[in-house]
């Protein structure tokens, strides 16, 4: 009988500032994520930068950590990136904390840490400071990014200066990120490719800008997808918004898995499809410049002047709906 | 000896020709006086000899004019005025509050119909007549007292002809609001598909020729447009249903007359009474052995795979003349999109419809109340209401004196999620509007707001309360929540299922004790969970839960109530492993791949969007799927309708009821009180040779045998049956074998399914708003 060696773990010594915690910065974080201001290796990271700023944090966990189309180390910084361009400033700038749980192998660190480096290569930030915690069995589950990020502003969108007449588009099919993780996660068997969406959208957003397409509101569809997104806007401005079900992009596989579970995909959670509004005028020069990355773009819909503060959903048979908040529960009307 | 007599009379009495019956008879006794519509009713002041006025009286109670409901009837003497000589009509005075009936809209009379084809009477031919006797009433009411300025005619100037007969207290018009004649009248119009006017002699020709070659056509009528197009042309219905996105859902069928009707359907005395009564309701009637496939025929894709034919008479001259001259039986259908109101004007028909159409058949008169086709059927020779609107709503009951409001107070109960209808109490009346539809969609939310502001207006009533049902998710639950907020008023909430007893109660003012079976598709119950197969011990001030279905999982939620064999499956889960069933024929026969029985049972498992439902409606859902009848449903309530029509087969010919199968299928109360389906699952998933008719048919008699026993254990307890399950005809048959008609709350103007759920509201508002301080 030949045994297998045991894969090498996280001890909590790897935490305590010692030799081993050295020679964890040094052989994984450094090696990857390595950069001039990093390597400096001070107690704080020294920045030049100029003009309005913006900045954003965000913690993330999720359970699969690695999923089709991504793990957690990509959303770590996807998240935090896309935080950035959505504000319109080009992410510059990443802190990065770990919070790991005693035992997690090496290997899938190292894997985690992996996808970081590529991820921040699409948009050209960097990770310039960064901690490390090792909690004993039991207190984390895994592993846990909490990503800070700052960059500099090219835009100013905001969702105040929408007006009837404005234009709603989504950058691409929605739904994968959380189809995909719900069908992982419930142990479901798929037919079909279903990948989460877990993209930087910073390109596609530097492409808008440098085009002098005037992004009035932007925002990416992660938690509540784009349901919640489309009513705060909405709510916000006190406008309606009307949507037109036939346009919004949604691919068989998710549109499968939503009706398998009996969901709304428009409440589905993305990790990199973002929604956004445009002038009338530019709705067309939108649409081609956010199809060179992702054919499924689409223009969505309109702001309008009635239904103020709803989310209208034309069918495809011209009946129409409110599109709601996603709610908690939802417990079939149908008597 | 001369007296004198003040009469107050309250009910359906204005538009309906009570003041010219007050005068003939007036004036036949030699009575001097006046009458008056007031606010309140009728109003009649008479005085002559004593024997004259008991005549009068006699008169005034028991010879109403056919369309008069009288609801009080309050007389009073006063001192004699020597000096009055003469009887008059006096003109309407302005209203203050009206407490008044508003009037429905009645099918033309046999009188007004005879003239239409003499073609000596002025009004040959003649879409529009009308008299007190029939016409429109509630559709083109603005406002009372109902009077043509106040009505869509208002536009309409009578010619001295029409004018003549309006005025002669003599004449079957007089006051008749929407008189008119060819002459100065609405007239009809063609159009084509966009709606553009099509310049012709004979619109109604036009629309003939259209409907002869198969062509769908809109309809302008009373309440709304109808889409209509030739039953007896399978191309031609297969076309609508294309058009429409309704693929399955049964379609109502309009014939000439009764003996049309006899063709297509049979039924007993109480069912042909209620197709020619003047409200001109939608049967639901069985259908006739097909004997050809010609003309006089109906199509087989008008009503597949359903035993039953929804079939209606003409009610307007409008569809009198159509169909006296097509011969043939026509699909009227209420022209909307799927779950939408009915359509009322041009432009939204085209907007919606104008790529379903072919033709318009329009009119110039305004429709200002949507009105759908009432629907009913009679079962053990009593109707039960499935849709409650043209004919018989908004309908107006009287309250017991002892719940009677103060003028301040008035209670809305905006029933549930669909067949929405909602119910006002104020004073001593409670008036339920018409259908408004189901509130998951803008345009019918928009209804119900329009039905509540011009009910509002009418009676001039503001809501001091409000009662919804529970679910927070039904449009009129939020609307009540946002309402209540934000006029501070305060807000009921009433359980789905007790309501639907409620409703039943209401209409017998009962408020003691019933023993109520609440067999309904899937309501919120107090727990959390869905409710729907329900055994309640109820009275008007709450209720105990004395059995219910035991609870089984929603797979996927309202999903599993579009896809029946979900709930199959999970009640299987609920006693095989997933190997079992993988192995069972069930996965095959449902059309699932082993992947996809294992996501499903996964989701059981896990409880994925799996709540649990005790509903005995989603029971029915389950058994069509094993017995291959429905696996995915297309509208509400087909699974039963199939289940029934599938049971009806194996009742025809002398078979004996009472086969062995019934055991089986029982459905049986365990210790703990649950009802318990695990013998029927065991059964219907094991059978091996029973016929499909004999299942369906046992597992009904099963609910009847349940339901009997559950009676015998409380035979002290009035029952009362409601929800959508109890519109099982052959259901309600059965159980008349074994429980005495007597000891049931018939409804008989309340409807069991979702429709009447406002007036349970009330029912329970007003008991409670009486026990406490809320009506001071
Ligand atoms: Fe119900
Ligand atoms: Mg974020
Ligand atoms: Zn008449
Ligand atoms: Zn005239």
């Amino acid at each position: 009988m030949t045994s297998t060696p045991s894969p090498r773990r996280i001890q909590l010594s790897h935490g305590g500032g010692g030799v081993e915690m050295n020679q964890l910065i040094q052989k994984l974080f450094f090696k990857y994520l390595g950069n001039d201001i990093l390597l400096r290796d001070e107690d704080a990271a020294r920045l030049e930068m100029t003009g309005p700023i913006a900045f954003t944090t965000d913690s993330f966990t999720v359970s699969p950590r690695t999923f089709a189309g991504g793990d957690l180390g990509k959303i770590a910084i996807a998240g935090t990136v896309n935080d950035l361009a959505m504000a319109g400033a080009r992410p510059q700038y990443l802190s990065c904390g770990f919070i790991i749980e005693e035992g997690l192998t090496f290997s899938e660190l190292e894997q985690l840490v992996k996808s970081m480096a590529d991820e921040l290569a699409k948009s050209g930030a960097k990770i310039v400071c960064g901690d490390t915690k090792v909690v004993p069995k039991g207190a984390a589950d895994g592993v846990f990014i909490n990503t800070s990020g700052v960059g500099e502003c090219l835009a100013a969108p905001n969702w105040k200066s929408l007006e009837a007449g404005d234009l709603i588009l989504v950058s691409r099919d929605i739904g994968r990120h959380g189809a995909c993780i719900l069908a992982n996660r419930e142990g479901m068997s798929l037919e079909g490719n279903l990948s989460s969406d877990c993209a930087t959208l910073w390109p596609d957003v530097e492409r808008l800008l440098n085009a002098g397409i005037e992004v009035k509101a932007m925002r990416d569809a992660t938690r509540g997808g784009l349901a919640a997104v489309l009513n705060e806007w909405a709510n916000g401005r006190q406008l309606g918004i009307d949507v037109t079900q036939e346009q919004v992009p949604i691919t068989d596989e998710v549109q499968g898995l939503c009706e398998l579970f009996g969901f709304e995909p428009m409440e589905l959670a993305n990790e990199g499809t973002f929604v956004l509004a445009v002038p009338k005028e530019q709705g067309d020069a939108a649409l081609e410049i956010l199809r060179l990355s992702q054919p499924t773009a689409a223009i969505i819909g309109t702001v309008v002047e009635q239904h103020l503060g709803k989310v209208v959903l034309t069918s495809p048979w011209g009946s129409q709906r409110y599109l709601e908040l996603p709610k908690g529960e939802l417990l079939p009307r149908i008597c | 000896m001369i007296a004198r007599q003040h009469y107050q009379i309250g009910g359906t009495v204005q538009g309906v020709g009570f003041r010219p019956f007050v005068y003939r008879h007036a004036i036949e006794n030699q009575l001097t006086g006046n009458v008056l519509n007031d606010a309140d009713g009728v109003f009649i002041e008479v005085q002559g000899p004593l024997e004259a006025l008991a005549q009068f009286e006699q008169a005034m109670r028991h010879q109403l004019p056919p369309l008069a409901k009288v609801d009080r009837f309050e007389i009073t003497s006063h001192p004699v005025i020597d000096t009055e000589t003469e009887f008059s009509i006096i003109a309407s005075q302005a209203k203050q509050g009206a407490q008044v009936a508003l009037a429905t809209d009645k099918a033309s009379c046999p009188e007004c119909l005879a003239e239409i084809g003499d073609p000596s009477s002025r009004y040959y031919n003649y879409p529009f007549t009308n008299c007190t006797n029939c016409g429109p009433r509630y559709t083109i009411i603005r406002d009372l007292p109902y009077d043509r300025p106040l009505t869509a005619m208002a536009e309409f100037e009578m010619c001295p002809e029409c004018a003549k007969e309006y005025q002669d207290p003599l004449n079957r018009r007089y006051h008749a609001q929407p008189v008119s004649c060819p002459n100065c009248g609405p007239k009809l119009s063609w159009r084509s598909a966009d709606g553009k006017p099509v310049e012709c002699k004979a619109p109604l020709q036009q629309c003939i020729d259209a409907l002869a070659k198969g062509q769908v056509i809109a309809v302008k009528g009373l309440g709304g447009y109808h889409l209509m197009c030739d039953a007896s042309n399978e191309l031609a219905v297969a076309t609508l249903r294309k058009r429409k996105h309704r693929p399955s859902k049964p379609l109502a069928v309009m014939v000439a007359n009764e003996t049309a009707a006899r063709t297509l359907v049979q039924g007993d005395d109480a069912e042909w009474q209620m197709l020619t009564s003047q409200e001109r309701p939608v049967v639901i009637m069985r259908r006739q052995a097909q004997t050809d496939n010609g003309p006089t025929a109906v199509a087989a894709n008008v009503a597949p795979g359903i035993d039953r034919l929804g079939v209606f008479l003409p009610y307007t001259p409008i569809h009198q003349l159509l169909l006296n001259q097509l011969k043939r039986p026509l699909v009227a259908t209420s022209a909307n999109l799927s779950g939408e109101p009915v359509i009322t004007e041009l432009e939204p028909l085209l907007a919606k419809l104008g790529s379903v159409v072919d033709g318009i058949l329009d009119h110039d008169r305004p429709i200002l109340n949507p009105c759908d086709d009432s629907v009913v059927q009679v079962v053990c020779g009593r109707p039960q209401w499935w849709r409650l609107a043209r004919g018989i709503a908004p309908q107006t009951e009287p309250l017991p004196p002892s719940l009677s409001l103060s003028d301040d107070h008035c209670i809305l109960a905006v029933g549930a999620q669909q067949k929405n209808r909602l119910s006002l109490a104020f004073g001593s009346r409670q008036i339920t509007s018409p259908h408004i539809g189901d509130l998951d969609n803008l345009a019918t939310e928009t209804y119900f707001e329009h039905t509540l502001e011009q009910l509002s207006r009418i009676y001039q009533l503001t809501p001091s309360m409000v009662v919804s049902d529970r679910h927070p998710g039904y449009g009129s639950s939020q609307w009540a929540q946002q309402y209540t907020h934000a006029k501070q008023l305060p807000l009921l909430q009433v359980q789905h299922h007790y309501a639907h007893l409620l409703a039943v109660m209401a209409e017998h003012q009962h408020t003691g004790p019933v023993l109520g079976f609440a067999f309904d598709g899937t309501g919120l119950g107090d727990d959390g969970s869905l409710w729907g197969g329900e055994v309640l011990k109820a009275d008007v001030n709450g209720y105990e839960r004395l059995h219910h279905i035991k609870p089984f999982r929603l797979i996927g939620g309202e999903q599993a109530i579009k896809q029946p064999y979900r709930i199959a499956l999970s009640l299987m889960f609920e006693q095989m492993s997933l190997e079992q069933v993988q192995a069972s024929c069930w996965p095959k026969r449902f059309g699932l791949s082993s992947s996809q029985v294992a996501n499903l049972h996964r989701m059981w498992q896990r409880g994925i969007n799996s709540p649990y439902s005790s509903s005995m409606g989603r029971l029915f859902d389950a058994v069509a799927a094993w017995l291959g009848v429905c696996l995915n449903s297309d509208f509400d309530g087909q699974t039963g309708m199939m289940l029934e029509a599938i049971a009806e087969s194996g009742l025809s010919g002398d078979q004996d009821l009472t086969c062995e199968t019934d055991v089986e299928l029982k459905l049986s109360v365990t210790v703990d009180g649950y009802i318990d389906t695990h013998s029927l699952v065991e059964a219907m998933i094991n059978r091996q040779h029973e016929s499909i008719p004999a299942l369906a048919l046992g597992f009904i008699k099963g609910i009847a045998q349940l339901i009997a026993e559950i009676a015998n254990a409380h035979p002290q307890l009035p029952l009362v049956l409601a929800g959508g399950v109890m519109q099982n005809r052959i259901l309600l048959e059965q159980l008349q074998h074994h429980i005495d008609s007597e000891r049931w709350l018939w409804p008989m103007r309340t409807a069991v399914n979702d429709s009447s759920l406002a007036q349970g509201q009330l029912w329970f508002a007003l008991n409670q708003s009486q026990s406490s301080d809320l009506s001071n």
